[in-house]
This record gives C-alpha cells, sequence and structure tokens, in this order.
C-alpha cells in the first residue's frame, strides 16, 4: 500500500472521509465559476461583463495561466471585441450576399473569366495596355482586358459558370462589370452568347457605342455592322436601349432589333441565323457547363469550316472598302514588294516569315522578304 | 463603485485566492452531509458572501470560513423549519468539526489533521483535504485548486509528511498500528 492509500484507509476507518461522488465534483467546481461572479455583484444578478470576466479568469488557470480577475477583465473585453467585429463583419457578408450587396459575392466568387476553347486566325489580348500574340486554347480572358480579332480571326471562349461566347472576325471586344454584373463593350465587329442561367450573377450587359443590351439567361448575338448595333435572340429575351433617346425594346426569342430611332422588331436575317446556328453547333447541347470539354482540334476545324463559309457568304453580298478598312483599323497602308506590285489596305500581321495584308479584294498573304517597304496613308 | 475598478482592488484579489482555495472544500463538507446539491451550493453562496463583505477584517480565513459555515447550516435548517436536525449532527466529521473533538484514536487523528490545516502556510492542506478526506484525484484537486498536476503531487507528499510529525508527536510511528 502506498502512504496515499495507508491515508485514506486511516480516515476512513475512523470515519474521518467523506469521498464525494465524481460527478459531483464537476458539479462542484462549475458551482464554484458560477457563485463567484454573483458574490462579486454581493448576491445581485451578475452583468455580462463580470461572468465573461470570471469564466475567462477560469478559463485561464485551467491552462495553468493564473490572472487576476482585472487582467481577466482585460482580456475578455478584447476577446468580445474581437467577437463584435467577426459578427459584425459576417453580418455585413450574409446581409450583402442576401440584400443585394457585391461583398459576399466578390468573397464567395472567383473573379470571372473566360478561358479560350478554340481560336481560329489572329485573336490577341490587349492586357494592360499591351497586345498579347495570338491567344490559343487553354489562354484566359480576364475582366479589364480587350479581346481583338482581325478579319480571319475568331474565338470560342467559356466563363466558369458555362456561359459561352463567339467572338466573331474583326472585332474588339473589352470585359468589365464586376463577379456578379459581368458586361462587356463591343467596339467593333460581333459577337455571340449563351448566357447560363443567373446563379451567383445579378445579370449580364453588353455595351455598344449606340446601346445597351441586357440579359438574364439566354442565346444572343450582338453586331455593329456601319456604326449601327443589331441584336437578335434565338433563345430567351434580351433588353435593348438605345443611348440616344433612352427607349428600350424587349428582343423575344426569334426576332432581332436594329438600334435606330425607331427601334422595331424584325426577323432574323439568313446570315445572323446562320451565325447563331454555327455558333450553337460548336457548343455541346443543353450542357453549358461542360462546353470547356470539347476537344480543341475538333472546335478549331468547326469554327475554321464556318469561317469559310461566312468568309464566302460576306464576299458574295459584300466587299469591304477603303474607307471600311479604315474605320475598322484606324489606318490604311500601302505596301510596296520588290517585284513592283502594290497593295493597299491594311497589314494584318507580319512575323518575319509571312505578311499578311487585308485589301478590299480580299485578306492576301505575301512572303515577307518581298516586301520592300510599308507606308502609312493618313 | 463600476466593475473594472472593482476588480482591480487588490483586497478583491485576495478574496479570489481563498474563495478559490476553500469553496470546494466547504461545499464538498457540506454536501457530504445535507446531500442536497442546491442547498450546499446556496449555503456556499451565503458563507463565501458573509466572508466577501468581511474580508478586510478576517485574519484567519479557514478558521472564519467554518466558523461561519457552522452559523449558516444552522441558520439554513431553522429558515426551513427542518426539525430534527441536529447542529452536533452535522458538524461531527472532519470537514468542519473545528471545535469538535472525538475519542481515543479519532481524537489523536483529528488533532493531528488539524494542526496541519491550521499550521499550513503554503495552500498545501487544502489540496490534502480534497485528496484524503472528500476523495478528489490529484488532477481534479488540481484544477480545483488551479494547480498543476506535479504540484499537486508535492503539496500532497508535504502534507501526508507533516501529518505523519504530528502523529508522531501523539506517539503514533506508523499508520499502519493505527488500521
Amino acid at each position: 500500500m502506498t502512504e496515499k492509500d495507508n491515508i485514506e484507509a486511516l480516515l476512513e476507518k475512523y470515519e474521518l472521509r467523506h469521498p464525494v461522488s465524481r460527478r459531483d465534483r464537476a458539479r462542484i467546481y462549475r458551482s464554484k465559476k458560477r457563485t463567484l461572479p454573483r458574490i462579486l455583484r454581493e448576491g445581485e444578478r451578475p452583468g455580462l461583463m463580470l461572468r465573461v470576466s470570471t469564466g475567462f479568469y477560469y478559463f485561464f488557470q485551467n491552462l495553468r495561466l493564473p490572472l487576476t480577475l482585472a487582467q481577466a477583465r482585460g482580456a475578455s473585453v478584447f476577446a468580445l471585441a474581437v467577437l463584435i467585429v467577426s459578427a459584425a463583419a459576417g453580418g455585413l457578408l450574409v446581409g450583402s450576399r442576401y440584400y443585394g450587396g457585391g461583398v459576399m459575392t466578390a468573397v464567395k466568387t472567383e473573379a470571372p473569366r473566360f478561358r479560350v476553347l478554340a481560336a481560329v486566325g489572329n485573336v490577341r489580348l490587349l492586357h494592360q495596355g499591351r497586345e498579347t500574340p495570338a491567344l490559343k486554347s487553354g489562354d484566359l480572358f480576364p475582366q479589364g482586358d480587350t479581346l481583338l480579332s482581325d478579319g480571319s480571326g475568331s474565338a470560342l471562349l467559356a466563363l466558369q459558370d458555362g456561359s459561352m461566347m463567339h467572338l466573331l472576325p474583326g472585332s474588339r471586344l473589352a470585359f468589365g462589370g464586376d463577379a456578379g454584373l459581368p458586361s462587356f463593350d463591343l467596339r467593333e465587329g460581333g459577337v455571340l452568347f449563351r448566357v447560363a442561367p443567373l446563379k451567383e450573377r445579378r445579370g449580364w450587359e453588353v455595351h455598344t457605342p449606340d446601346a445597351l443590351v441586357r440579359v438574364s439567361g439566354t442565346e444572343f448575338g450582338v453586331m455593329i455592322t456601319g456604326g449601327r448595333t443589331a441584336v437578335f435572340v434565338t433563345r430567351g429575351s434580351v433588353l435593348v436601349t438605345y443611348r440616344e433617346t433612352g427607349a428600350s425594346l424587349p428582343v423575344p426569342e426569334g426576332r432581332a432589333a436594329d438600334v435606330t430611332g425607331e427601334m422595331k422588331l424584325r426577323e432574323l436575317k439568313e446570315r445572323e441565323k446562320a451565325l447563331m446556328k454555327g455558333f450553337l453547333d460548336l457548343l455541346p447541347a443543353e450542357s453549358p457547363g461542360k462546353a470547356g470539354r470539347g476537344d480543341p482540334k475538333e472546335l478549331t476545324d468547326k469554327m475554321t469550316s464556318m469561317l469559310e463559309g461566312e468568309k464566302k457568304s460576306t464576299a458574295v453580298k459584300k466587299r469591304l472598302t477603303l474607307e471600311d478598312l479604315r474605320a475598322r483599323y484606324g489606318r490604311l497602308e500601302e505596301v510596296y514588294l520588290y517585284s513592283g506590285k502594290r497593295y493597299t489596305g491594311v497589314v494584318l500581321s507580319n512575323d518575319g516569315n509571312k505578311c499578311r495584308i487585308l485589301t478590299p479584294g480580299g485578306a492576301k498573304t505575301v512572303p515577307a522578304r518581298d516586301v520592300k517597304n510599308v507606308k502609312i496613308i493618313k | 463603485m463600476k466593475t473594472g475598478q472593482k476588480l482591480s482592488d487588490t483586497g478583491i484579489d485576495q478574496f479570489v485566492e481563498h474563495y478559490d482555495s476553500y469553496y470546494s472544500i466547504v461545499f464538498s463538507a457540506v454536501y457530504s452531509k445535507v446531500n442536497n446539491y442546491h442547498d450546499a451550493e446556496d449555503i456556499c453562496q451565503e458563507v463565501f458572501l458573509r466572508f466577501y463583505f468581511k474580508r478586510e477584517e478576517i485574519r484567519e480565513p479557514r478558521k472564519w470560513i467554518f466558523g461561519c459555515l457552522r452559523i449558516v447550516v444552522l441558520d439554513y435548517y431553522k429558515s426551513r423549519s427542518r426539525s430534527g436536525v441536529s447542529a452536533e449532527e452535522l458538524f461531527d466529521d472532519i470537514g468542519m468539526g473545528y471545535v469538535n473533538g472525538f475519542r481515543d484514536a479519532r481524537i489523536l487523528i483529528h488533532g493531528a489533521l488539524e494542526e496541519v490545516f491550521e499550521g499550513d502556510e503554503e495552500g498545501d492542506a487544502q489540496l490534502f483535504e480534497l485528496v484524503a478526506v472528500y476523495g478528489y484525484s490529484f488532477t481534479e484537486a488540481s484544477r480545483h485548486l488551479g494547480l498543476r498536476y506535479k504540484q499537486a503531487r508535492y503539496r500532497y507528499r508535504r502534507a501526508a509528511e507533516r501529518l505523519m510529525e504530528k502523529l508522531r508527536e501523539r506517539g503514533i510511528n506508523r499508520i499502519e498500528d493505527l488500521l
């Protein structure tokens, strides 16, 4: 027997030992913690601060960090302040999530960015004032950047939520807004969208020089031709606002509108139908979320054939004039070859190997070494 | 006085120190007798409330607390008209019986324990009392008194050695002789 056992046996024998059960020992400790603030309040019901202070006092005592009650009170004031700030911040975040603010969305939702699924021809990104090399499958198009495509360039892109976008040749599109309300600024060319149903987003906007197009889950296209915006819808509806007058027109499924002072609905033109059909053919049916998993090569081939078909039909209908080229690219150039030949138009690219020139007669490609001089016509 | 100022008072720190040392012992002592948790809690609260009001005048806290406990328990039972409750019965134990004695060996042991408890300046006696008399484990006792486990064991050993000294002074050299 140990000394402890001996002592206990001795007290037991002479009835001097009164063991308290394990459960009651724990209750006594709880009672001790509960009673102290009541005594310090001289028998009255203790206030919250006193209860928290004594709670902290025993908490630190359990950690074997003896504090005085005054120190425990300091710790509890600090902890309460942290708690209040955290609760306020949490409330703000939750409130903004449910009552339309953007804070929660910004925290919870990843910043939206498009991923290039397939790109054909020369499609570049204008990032912080600098042009990147031609985009390829897998590249990103984040908010704040601008997408540029020349006369032969086109790209299919997908947003995280499954929304899809097809940038048409000769376009310039800036991507802005915020996570909840993506907005696009189309300066020239055209873009086709399939917008996934709203979840985190509050909307989807496309700005053009003369119109504002508001969307909430639909398939539609926006094109600028001759400085005028045309909107065509194949699914859902959009609201088009003419900037000059502020007049708005809802454009329902299967209808189109040219943004002018009159703002009338019309049928879709053959070209618009063909564009939308070509775009939707690129996408897996009814599974926007899986669109990004398409085979890039297959998509590129489809897009190339679509563009060729588009080029042919456009060539039949309309030839670009030098004025069109100047309006679209802001410049005109004369390219002199050593052979004495001369092209007037716009140099789309010159990689040192081949020089691609867009002229009213179509795009020409000449070996770069044959180019003698390029002169800019003001 | 505001709570913040009150808690900064050094007298309060001293009171809390005594409260932490004696609350569990007093509660265990009352509870082991009255066998009612809520009654024991009310009695304890009353004792320490009186102690709180008198804290600046009290020189020997242990004696004062157990003396007060006796009065409070009697008052408590009188106010509840519990007939048949005898003060002698209630206080006839080591936990509360400071003035009561026992015969023969029990008197010897009780006297030795009293001297250990009263002569204690290091706070070893409270730990010893919780473990030896009320059956607390070292872990529980150290938690109740805000000590580390090793400190609790060490203090118990010191108090036990002092008890042995006191018993030897009374002619008892081995505990086994009394068992």
